[in-house]
Order: C-alpha cells, then structure tokens, then sequence
C-alpha cells in the first residue's frame, strides 16, 4: 500500500458524506439574502443624505456667516445694483420720484459715512475705524438676521433625523444548543422514519439527547471506546473527549500540553509545546474622506481663533506696513509712475496714516480624498491622506483699475517694491456715481465682493484614539495630526495700505503649508463593511499663508463636518 | 444541471433559482461543514453563514473553475472563521508549535463507512481536526494550510502526522473490536 493510501481512502471516504440540514437553515439564508439587498440599498441613501446634509449645513454655515457681516457698502452696492437694473424714466414723476425715494432709503442712512468718504482722508479713517458698528446695524435692519438661525436650525434637525439601519444580521440557530448524534442505527432509522413522513418538517439528521448510559453505545458497526477501554497509549485528554464525543457535547476543552507530552501511539517522542499566536486580521485600510465646512485667515499663530463666532474681525494685512517709509498724504490720487525696477518708494515726505483693509470673512471649504489607515490597537489607528483642500474667504473691494500705461509701485514688506498694472482700489475710494455716472448716487460708496480661493493638494498624517469602546454608544474617536499641503493654484489679493490698493502677486504666497488638524468623529455602521465616521474637524495653518519675509502673519484655518468611509483592506 | 444559467438566474434574483442552487449543494456541504465542528448545531451554522456568504458574492464567481469547488472553498473558509471566532474552540485550537513529530508508514484499510469516519475524525482535538481535514480531505498543502491558519509549515505537518497517527490507532482498534465482536457473535 502506498503512503498516501491512506489519505486516498480517507478522501474518498469523505466525499461520500452527505447529511441533510434542517429546514431551519434555508429558511435563515432566505432571509438574510434579502435582509442584506435591503440593507446595502438603506446605506447608500443614508451616505446620500449625509452628504447632501453636510454639503448643505457647510453652505447655510456660511451663508449665515457671511450674513452676520454685511459691511455698510452692501447697501450702496444694493443701490447700484438697483441703479443698473432699474433705470428711471425721465418722463415720469411722482412715481419716479418715489422709486427714488424709497430705493435710496438706505443710502439716506448711510449719508453719514458717505460725506465723511466725500473726503478721501477722513473717508480712509473713519471708515477704517468703525466698519464694525455701521455693518451691523444696518444689516440687521435691512435683512434681520433671525431668519438664517432659524433655517439652518431647521435643517440640521432634519439631518438628525436619519435613522441608522441597525445591523440585524444573526447567525441564528443558537437556541438550538448542543445537540447530540445517537449510534448510526438510531440515526438511519430516524431517517428512514423521516423520509416515510412526508408530511413532516424535520430534516434527516435527527437530534436525540443521549443518557449516560449511551456513553459507550455503539457507532454503526465500531464501538465508540470507553474510556476505562482505550489502551494506555491514548493520552488520557483522548479518554476525556471519548466522553464528550459520545454524548456530542462540543465544550470547549483546553489542549493540553500534557498531550504532546506523552508519548503517542508510536512510542516516538514529542517535542515541547509553545503555543503561537493565530494570524491576526489584516491591519491595513484603505477609505474615502470628505469635509465641508467654512475657512477664514487669523493674524496668530495657533488657536487664535479668531471670527469664530462672528465676533470678530480680521483685516487684511498691509504688506506695507512694516516699510521704512511713511505713508502718502494724497494717496488717493497718487499715481506713482511705475519705474519698474522694483526700488523701494520713499514716503518720508508724506505723514498721512495708511488705510485699513476692509474685513476678511470666512467663506465655504471643503476637501475630498482617499487615505490608508493602519490599525497599531483596536483603539489606536495612524492613517494617512492624499486630498484636495478647497479654502475660500471673501472680502469687499473697490473698482478694479487696469493702468497698463500708468502703472504704480506698491511696497512690499519692509524693503521691497513691486509694479503693479492691474489693481483694485479699497471698497468705498469711489462713489457710485463714479461707477455708475448717476448723479442720484452721489453720495453712495462703491464696492464689490472678492472672493479669494485657495486650491492645495494635501497630505495629512493623523492618529485616531477611540475614546469608549463603542458597546453601548456608538464609538468616539479623537483625531490629530499634522498636513502637508501644496498650493496648486490660487486667485487671491494682497493689500497695500499706503496707497490703498489691492493687487495680485502670486509669488508672495507660500507654496507649502504646515497644517494642525484635528477632530472628534463618532462611528456609524461599524460592523458593516464600509464603517463611517463622522463628526467636526479643524484644520489650521501653521505658517503663513505669504511669505514671512514679507508679511507678519495670515494663517489659514477651516472647521467643518468630515466624513471618512472604511473601503476595504488592503 | 446547467450551473451557469443556475447562477446568472441566482444573480437575477429569482428564489426558485437560489433555492434548487441551496438544494443541490446542501447536503455534501453540510457534510463539509460537520467534519469541522463538533456538533451538527455548529456545522449547521456554518452551513447558513456559508450560503449566505455564497448568495452574497456569486457575482465574483467566473465561471471558469467548478462551482461546487467554489462553493467547498467558501465553506472551509466559514468554517474555518467559525472556529477562530467561537469560543468553544479558540482554547482547542491552538497549533503547538512542534518541530518532532511521530513518522508513521501505517496504512490501515479503512473499513469504516463515510459517516462513522466522519465521527471519528470529529474526535480529535479541534486543531488536529482542523489540519487533518485541510490536508488530507481537502488536498491544501502545509504550505496553504500554514497560510490559512497563520501556523508555520511544520507546526502543520506536525499536527497533520499527530493526527493521522491518533486516527489510525482508533482505526486499528475500532476494528480490532468489530472483529471480537464478530467473533463472538457467532
């Protein structure tokens, strides 16, 4: 006989064994089959509606923002705005006049801040100095600001309600318990018994409970051993099992060193037992992330948090500012003719102080990406991202002045000058006359919304602690970490305050940014097998946004809800 | 029977069609899953998260290699995760790791019908079980098995050759018993 004689028999032996489940059973994976059709079909409208929930939570966030701070121009823009839409007729009269009237009503309010800006000097301070107060009330007069509250309350109830579809996936069949096989005569004339009865459920194996006595009862045509009947070569946890197998009851017996200890049928010797450790699941992963949200620019470093309510505002930097020349005292009208040798402008002769920005406020951000995340404990994960980071802030300027011909020179930082063709000048330099050649809006100030748009493609190394262990509640878990980021493209101002300009230069700003980030997710769906986790982030800047050389500090932060989805292993 | 038209009408979603696939193959998997655990509750378990996994991923089946194959595989591979995650057999199934093990050129006649084989085998301890059923029913090398239960090679020889030698000794003497028995008889 050949030495795989044996495994021959023994495989062929195998392949004929066939027994017949319960009933029970099909019955389970017939419900589970479409339980899980249904299931798949739950998940993807809930990732549906949370997407569409942050998308729209992170526009009303901002929209509410961005209402919260409605500057003072707003109104001229308004009237402008009904100036180009709206012509008067000059045949009419009383109803003319009336339009006038009423569309003009705010203008009237603002008659304050429009005859201080008649003057170019005292416009540039006192409209620097009490921006803050003016927006606030006007704009809560002309919009009221209750109603954005109460829609994005609105809303985010309504993506609170969406129900998690539990994972109801059971195994079943636990009820069952042990269950123990008789002798083979019993089981073959249960099953004769069971095929007569055609009426009858029950499958073909057929589980009867064994007595004591049954210990030592037969199997066919061999007799289960006793275990006063197996020979001493049988290591005594065999002698144990025998009793167990023959009443079926599968505990769960510890294997014993003692059995490789002793010598076995054979009489060979056995070698020392170490148990190893089972091959662990895999510890790799691979997902998908997204996060929306609003960004806004800091003058600090980290966790000066500032405009995070609302409350505050940041200006613009003057890049000017740190130049070892005084400021123009016309520089309104200055025209300095551009030399284009980018020398450093001397402002000694002029005393005047320099302009201040209009606020910068915080506009929509969001970032998508894919990231692997290796798990070093079932609490502690490491994950790293390839994203692209979208970050916007808005702020009002004036008209925009193309002077190829006439180009000026602006500083920049304390020992630099730049030439500069294209330009806008500071929200409320002109009136809407200017603009519009109305001698109605006399009086009203212009400015125009700039939205400035940052494009980065980031890499974000972050550590994720689970804080509970997610039995009860759902699992919680701290995030933190550092970023990598390159700015990809860019369409952005820098302000110069001497003479009041904003412009473009794109080499002032950083290309690679150091980025904090941070968060607080909760888990959803964590034994399905695309687990999310969802919850606030923040992510903020850790250098400049423009060069230090040139600037003191614009640091660029955005807060937002994020959402990661396990994928798959890898 | 036309597997193909068998699966792309599962894939449908027709239940007749799941239910002759579930029908058909049942009872030799059942069969599969009773040499793996130690009572015909748990190999019933195994045979339900098996279809279930089966009726799950039958669009990954190609087509190309045997269905019945394919369906064998996942459920040694339920199995398998059955075991590892039931508490009644992580303490069992433990793999020593050995690097002597008992040679043995014994190959005794197996007399034995399928069923009562089968019951024999489900007397070893769990690991051996385990191993003896990878090898020598299923045909895995120790390579694989080493892969599938995250054991070294050896420790999987060592293990299968525990096993054999435990099971042709209980052959040996179960049919020692059968022939006084029939002895006597008479």
């Amino acid at each position: 006989m050949s030495d795989h004689e044996f495994e021959k028999q023994v495989h062929q032996k195998l392949q004929e064994l066939k027994l017949r489940p319960s009933d029970g059973v099909w019955m389970e994976v017939q419900r589970n089959i479409h339980q899980g059709k249904s299931r798949r079909r739950i998940m993807w409208w809930w990732m549906a509606a949370v997407f569409v929930g942050i998308t729209a939570g992170g526009f009303i966030l901002y929209t509410y923002t961005a209402q919260t701070h409605t500057h003072t121009t707003d109104v001229a823009k308004t009237a402008v705005t009904s100036l180009s839409t709206t012509k008067p007729t000059e045949t009419s009269t009383n109803s003319t006049s009336d339009k006038h009237t009423t569309t003009l009503q705010p203008v009237t309010e603002k008659n304050t801040t429009g005859e201080e800006n008649a003057s170019p000097n005292a416009s540039s301070q006192s409209s620097a100095q009490q921006p803050t107060n003016v927006s606030n009330e006007s704009s809560a007069e002309a919009t009221g600001t209750k109603q954005p509250v109460i829609a994005a309350t609105t809303i985010i109830n309504k993506s609170k309600k969406q129900v998690q579809q539990p994972n109801t996936y059971n195994p079943g069949n636990k009820n069952r318990g042990e269950q123990t096989f008789t002798n083979k005569l019993t089981y073959e004339k249960q099953r004769h018994r069971t095929n007569k009865n055609k009426n009858g459920v029950l499958g073909t194996i057929v589980i009867m409970e064994a007595p004591e006595q049954a210990v030592s009862s037969t199997i066919g045509d061999i007799e289960v051993p006793k275990p006063e009947n197996l020979n001493s070569t049988m290591p005594a946890r065999v002698n144990d099992r025998d009793n167990t197998i023959a009443t079926n009851k599968a505990t769960a017996t510890p294997f014993s060193n003692k059995l490789l200890l002793l010598p076995d049928s054979l009489g060979n010797t056995t070698a020392v037992a170490q148990p190893i450790q089972h091959r662990k699941p895999s510890l790799w992963h691979w997902g998908a992330m997204a996060d929306a949200g609003y960004s806004r620019i800091a003058e600090s470093r980290l966790f000066q948090l500032k405009g995070l309510l609302g409350t505050e505002k940041y200006y613009a930097e003057d890049l000017a500012a740190r130049s070892n020349a005084s400021p123009s005292g016309n520089n309104s009208t200055n025209n300095f003719s551009g030399t284009a040798n980018n020398q450093m402008v001397n402002w000694s002769a002029y005393t005047a102080p320099p302009k201040k920005a209009s606020p910068i406020q915080a506009d929509f951000s969001f970032s998508v990406g894919l990231f692997v995340q290796r798990t070093i404990s079932p609490r502690l994960k490491i994950s790293l991202g390839l994203e692209y980071n979208y970050i916007s802030v808005h702020t009002e300027v004036g008209q925009k002045v193309n002077s190829a011909a006439n180009p000026i020179v602006v500083n920049v930082g304390p020992s630099q000058a730049t030439v500069v063709k294209t330009y806008y000048k500071s929200a409320g330099t002109d009136t809407a006359q200017t603009i519009s050649g109305n001698a109605s809006y006399a009086n009203a100030t212009y400015s125009q919304r700039y939205t400035y748009r940052f494009h980065y493609l980031e890499m974000p190394l972050t550590v994720s602690w689970q804080i509970n262990k997610g039995r009860r509640l759902p699992p919680f878990q701290l995030e933190g970490g550092f970023s990598i980021a390159r700015l990809i493209s860019e369409d952005a101002l820098h302000y110069e305050g001497i003479k009041g300009v904003y412009y473009k230069d794109n080499d002032l700003f950083n290309k690679t940014q150091i980025n904090f980030v941070a968060g607080l997710s909760v888990g959803l769906l964590q034994r399905s097998k695309h687990p999310i986790w969802i919850g606030p982030n923040l992510r903020y800047a850790l250098n400049g946004l423009v060069n230090k050389d040139v600037s003191t500090g614009q640091y660029a932060w955005s807060t937002g809800i994020s959402i990661k989805v396990l994928l798959g292993k890898l | 029977m036309d597997y193909n038209r068998l699966v792309k009408d599962c894939l449908k979603g027709l239940p007749e069609a799941q239910r002759q696939l579930y029908e058909h193959f049942a009872e030799s998997m059942l069969g599969v899953c009773y040499r793996y655990t130690k009572s015909v509750a748990d190999a019933e378990d195994v045979l339900q998260e098996g279809f279930i996994k089966i009726f799950r991923n039958l669009h990954q089946f190609k087509f190309e290699g045997e269905l019945g194959g394919w369906i064998r595989r996942i459920m040694v591979n339920t199995a398998l995760n059955y075991l590892k995650k039931n508490s009644r057999y992580q303490t069992d199934l433990s793999f020593p790791e050995t690097s002597l093990h008992p040679v043995s050129d014994d190959n005794p006649e197996v007399t034995l019908q399928a069923k009562d084989l089968a019951e024999l085998i489900r007397q070893l301890p769990a690991g051996y079980q385990t191993v003896f059923n990878l090898h020598a029913v299923e045909g895995f090398s120790h390579v694989e098995i080493g892969k599938m239960l995250g054991i070294n090679e050896g420790t999987s020889r060592s293990q299968y050759a525990r096993a054999r030698a435990l099971l042709i000794t209980w052959l040996k003497k179960t049919s020692v018993e059968t022939k006084k028995e029939t002895y006597v008889r008479p």
